[in-house]
């Protein structure tokens, strides 16, 4: 349980790294105003980030979550469980739940902080699309972060999710300050989490929930396969 | 206990554990090598040997946690990893282990009882009893359990649903003399019951006390084996 503690420390360091980056790079000064300050047709990269960093704290919280799983208690699920099919759907049955209490907070938020602050009115959400993209996207990212403990051991894995933030807000900010290809907008998947940034791009919401949808399922596929073929010998 | 109430209790189903052939290498080194052995149920099997010669790896292999280099595990006639990924009824106590340790004994339970749901709150609080908890079913929270306690909780954790299967590591490692003896006391009489028990230990005494068929293992092999009768 030790390893629990020093990853809910890191996830809330990884919280305060937003902040600063908030404070140094994005509105000058660090105000709660200009953190919610609304994602609209003006807002560049940085603001749209900051604005959905409650989903990297969930996401990386939730990491934590995964990795406490990978102890004897995991093992004595699966033992109960008696099928690996079984723990896979508890699995996915809990990443749902946490989303769905992730995606309350957020809209709770949303319209708290747009009523506090005057700001809905140039803000133009289209709410539905929004939640569905950022609940495949939460799946996505919480599923590929179960495939890193899979993988690899707790230390690597965490190392491994925190370079995935670190390149993803790095590439997102250039392309998207310099213009850039689609896919690599794609790939920089943080942009797209307000749909308004992707009518800008004029790319079709089908065609990319359909690219989503499609990688979900390769991870999805890929964990299963691990989940049946691994040692759950104790790891470092 | 006769036959026949064994038969009533286990709706006729036997226990069974084979290992054919099974070897195991990690990281280049083989830590199972070549093990054949059928285990049945009704009879404690002790496992002995020193420090790393393998008995947690058995264990393991028995519990379908380890995927075999080489070989088989079947469980009552099922392959592990094709047939079931698990063996089925199946207590474990994996060595130096801790449960969920913001809850107290009987919430830990009761947690892990939610999946299959074949244990109530009594059979519960019977099995903290048994292994020498009743102190202790509903405070402290595990986080300020003793060493002994913990062992004790573990050990629970393994029969309190009423597995057909149990495998022990090490479960007299921190106990006191009397809580041995519960413990020891206690597994006879799931042996009694009909019960598959394997245990593996380095405690000679232990093993003498407990174990119907003593399995020497050596650098990953069944070296010998011997049934003896105790009581
Ligand atoms: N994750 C692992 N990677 C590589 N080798 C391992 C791993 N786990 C165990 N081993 C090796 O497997 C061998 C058998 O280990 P095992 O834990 O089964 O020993 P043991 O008989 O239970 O010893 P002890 O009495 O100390 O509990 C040891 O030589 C150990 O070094
Ligand atoms: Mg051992």
């Amino acid at each position: 349980m030790k390893s629990q503690n020093k990853l809910a420390f890191l996830s809330i360091g990884l919280l305060l790294f937003y902040l600063i980056l908030a404070k140094n790079y994005l509105f000058g000064k660090f105000t709660i105003q200009n953190l919610f300050r609304g994602v609209d047709f003006g807002a560049n990269t940085m603001q749209t980030l900051v604005f959905i960093f409650f989903f990297f704290t969930i996401a990386t919280l939730n990491f934590a979550l995964l990795q406490s799983w990978f102890s004897d208690w995991l093992i004595l699920q699966l033992i109960r469980y008696k099928k690996i099919s079984h723990a896979f759907k508890n699995l996915n049955e809990t990443i749902f739940k946490l989303n769905v209490l992730f995606h309350i907070m957020f809209i709770i938020l949303f319209f708290v902080f747009s009523e506090l602050f005057h700001a809905s009115s140039s803000i133009s959400f289209s709410l539905l699309s929004m939640l569905l993209t950022n609940f495949l996207i939460c799946n996505l990212y919480m599923l590929t972060q179960f495939l890193f403990n899979l993988y690899f051991s707790d230390r690597v894995g965490y190392f491994l999710v925190l370079v995935y933030a670190g390149l993803f807000l790095m590439v997102g900010e250039s392309l998207f300050v310099n213009g850039g290809s689609v896919i690599f907008q794609i790939l920089a998947w943080p942009q797209f989490i307000c749909q308004q940034r992707l009518s800008i791009l004029h790319v079709n919401l089908l065609v990319w929930y359909v690219i989503l949808l499609v990688l979900f399922m390769l991870v999805e596929g890929l964990i299963y396969g691990r989940l049946r073929q691994i040692d759950w010998l104790r790891r470092d | 206990m006769d036959d026949l109430d064994k038969l009533i209790g286990y709706g006729g189903i036997k226990m069974k554990i084979e290992l054919r052939h099974f070897s195991k290498t990690l990281k280049k080194r083989s830590v199972l090598t070549d093990v054949s052995y059928t285990f049945n149920d009704g009879a404690i099997y002790g496992l002995y040997g020193i420090n790393g010669s393998g008995k947690t790896m058995l264990l393991r292999a028995m519990a379908g946690l380890i995927h075999a280099t080489n070989g088989e595990v079947l469980v009552n006639d099922k392959i592990l990893h094709k047939d079931i990924d698990f063996s089925p009824e199946t207590g474990i106590l994996i060595e130096n282990m801790s449960l969920l340790p913001q809850y107290s004994a009987f919430e830990n339970l009761k947690i892990l009882g939610k999946i299959q749901h074949v244990a109530n709150d009594a059979d519960i609080e019977n099995t903290l009893k048994a292994v020498g908890l009743e102190a202790n079913i509903h405070e402290p929270v595990v986080k300020d359990f003793s060493l002994g306690m913990r062992q004790k909780l573990n050990i629970a954790q393994a029969v309190f649903e009423d597995q057909k299967i149990i495998l022990l590591d090490e479960p007299t490692n921190g106990l006191d003399t009397d809580s041995v003896s519960k413990c020891i006391k206690l597994l006879r009489k799931l042996r009694d019951e009909g019960k598959l028990i394997v245990v593996a230990t380095h405690v000679a005494e232990d093993m003498k006390k407990l174990a119907d068929v003593q399995l020497h293992i050596v650098e990953g092999k069944i070296e010998s084996t011997e049934r003896v009768s105790v009581g």
